[in-house]
């Protein structure tokens, strides 16, 4: 299918921005290069989404740095899938207030995704700062109940109920956290279904 | 035959300065419905959320135990529970369940195993508290978490600010909560800030032993609701201005000052005081208060009762001879003192203890013709007292005689 391509102007008419704030958006990096054909610059489809998501990003009194930082990790799809997501939490955005239009099942658990993404990245403080104190400190043991060591790499213990635990080194913990939260709170909830 | 709510609205005095401005004190008097029949009963969603850190650990655990047992024997079939423990972990005992005879004495199994651990994640075993009653809402039924703690939240969200948003976009969102803080060392601002935002009860326990009473009056009146989430609706005219005493929580929009009264037992009688600011111009026009309750039945059923005070503009010397309606003053300044009392407490823990004093002092000079004369002399006491600096047991204490005072509870 052919992709709809707009004049600046009719792309601020639909999306309800100036044509201002969108060359504004450009000379930021928040919005790619349009087509140059002859006279005019075309848009296509891909820019609506993208400018709803940096409105609801800003409504979040987002810095303009942060929304690009977000933007960069995203591809068109997932920029059009968010732009129309009502909870946004997880983009990393702690200072996200989770959308009046969430009910109450929604509400929490993005407040509670928030509140555990704050943990596993004081932890990752934490370790940072245990590890480089042990390089300091020779004949450090270690002890620590949540990290097993193993030829220099450093390995995070969760329980997911007793008797069953998750092990993940830091590296891929501090890379993939995202995903692996998920990962982690899908796991709890079939576990505690069972009972 | 269920009775009908009761809502009066009254005032000082009946008049305003005219081409000026004047202050008056308007009480709004709410009655809830008597309860129908005996075995009726709204269906409760409860969560109940038990701190079970390290220093939970020995009697006050027990008696945790025993007073979650004692709200499994209090409810019927057409409830659900459901058992969160944390320390810094969050544990689900029980997920939310209806309380058949079977999950009652699974449940009863489960209470049992409570042990204690480590450090206080009171945000997390609190939104999963809310979380379990979330998932299994219960559309015209009381949905509460009931958190239960002897600890500061040092875990998680730590924010009381932000707790108490989370508190009232829940009760928004149809889910209350009821705080129960026992020992000396949890935050008791933070704790009624959340009932307070929460729609639900704050609760002072001194000792280990009283917590099961206390859960039975928190119970006892959860179990003889007759009206659910009341709302005040304030529609003052422009020119004037609205102040909500006694803390209830409220807030402003185009269509007025929205009050929000939580969840009210049988029969039970609340007094809302409001200071009315109003500039009138020379029209010689009476200013007309009108205000609007609403709240759901037994049977989710919409009260909804609109009431109105008329003020005639006069000359100030008119104003000044209009006789004041004294018994309903001496019914405010009980408030209005307890509301400084309250906020004296918080300069006397921020250290700022002169200023602390001289606060509560003064309001209690300037209330004092109308205050009893022993209310006089205990205020003038706790204001010596927090010019010396207070213990905690006495903070705590006077903070919470306060609340019950101000959200006219019993004691």
């Amino acid at each position: 299918m052919q992709e709809e391509q707009y004049q600046i102007s009719e792309l601020a008419n639909i999306t309800g921005h100036t044509v201002r704030t969108i060359r504004y958006y450009m000379d930021e990096g928040l919005l790619p290069q349009p087509v140059i054909q002859g006279r005019y610059a075309y848009f296509g489809d891909s820019y609506i989404p993208r400018l709803k998501l940096i409105q609801r990003l800003k409504d979040a009194y987002l810095p303009l740095r942060e929304i690009r930082r977000i933007l960069d990790s995203l591809n068109d799809e997932q920029i059009k899938d968010y732009a129309e997501k009502d909870d946004l939490s997880e983009l990393g955005v702690s200072a996200l207030i989770p959308p009046a239009t969430l009910g109450a099942v929604g509400y929490i658990e993005s407040v509670l995704k928030n509140q555990n993404r704050e943990r596993i990245r004081e932890s990752q403080n934490r370790q940072s700062f245990l590890s480089s104190k042990s390089n300091a400190v020779t004949n450090d043991s270690g002890r620590s109940s949540n990290r097993l060591e193993k030829e220099g790499t450093q390995w995070r213990r969760i329980e997911l109920r007793k008797g069953i635990e998750l092990h993940i080194d830091e590296r891929t913990m501090s890379m993939e956290g995202d995903k692996l939260l998920s990962i982690i709170e899908h796991f709890k909830r079939v576990l505690r279904s069972e009972l | 035959m269920a009775t009908e709510m009761v809502f009066e609205l009254n005032t000082d005095k009946s008049v305003v300065v005219e081409n000026g401005s004047s202050q008056r004190v308007v009480e709004l008097r709410i009655k809830a419905p008597l309860k129908e029949s005996v075995g009726t009963k709204i269906p409760l969603n409860l969560a109940l959320v038990i701190d079970r850190s390290g220093s939970m650990n020995g009697v006050k655990l027990d008696f945790a135990r025993r007073a979650a047992l004692h709200v499994i024997d209090l409810l019927d079939e057409s409830d659900r529970l459901a058992l969160v423990a944390y320390d810094d972990e969050v544990n689900r005992i029980f997920p939310s369940v209806r309380l058949t005879p079977e999950n009652r004495a699974d449940l009863r199994k489960a209470v049992q195993g409570i042990t204690s651990g480590g450090s206080t994640n009171l945000s997390g075993g609190w939104l999963t508290g809310c979380q379990e009653i979330a998932e299994t809402q219960v559309e015209n039924g009381l949905n509460r978490a009931l958190l239960l703690t002897d600890g500061l939240a040092n875990v998680g969200i730590v924010d009381p600010v932000e707790l108490g948003y989370h508190a009232s976009q829940l009760m928004e969102r149809g889910i209350s909560t009821t705080t129960l803080g026992i020992g000396m060392d949890f935050d008791h601002f933070l704790l009624e800030n959340m009932a307070d935002k929460g729609g639900g009860n704050y609760y002072f326990i001194e000792d280990a032993p009283s917590i099961t009473a206390i859960f039975q009056k928190e119970l006892s009146e959860l179990l003889d609701i007759t009206a659910r989430a009341v709302e005040i609706v304030v529609r003052n005219p422009s020119g004037t201005r609205v102040q909500v005493c006694g803390g209830w929580q409220s807030r402003v929009d185009d269509s007025g000052t929205h009050i929000q009264l939580g969840d009210l037992a049988s029969a039970q009688e609340k007094r809302v005081y409001l200071r009315f600011d109003v500039s009138a111009d020379a029209s010689g026009k009476p200013v007309v208060l009108p205000v609007l309750v609403r709240a759901r039945g037994e049977q989710d059923q919409l009260f909804e009762s609109t009431a109105g005070l008329e003020f005639a503009c006069v000359s100030n010397t008119e104003e000044a001879d209009a006789s004041v309606d004294e018994a309903l003053m001496q019914r405010f300044v009980v408030i209005d003192t307890a509301d400084a009392a309250h906020e004296a407490l918080i300069m006397e823990r921020e250290g700022r203890r002169s200023q602390a004093r001289d606060l509560l002092r003064r309001r209690t000079q300037v209330n004092s013709p109308y205050l009893s004369r022993n209310d006089v002399s205990s205020y003038e006491a706790l204001s010596q007292r927090m010019e010396h600096g207070m213990d905690e047991f006495d903070r705590k204490s006077s903070h919470y005689n306060g609340n019950l005072r101000r959200r006219m509870r019993e004691q």
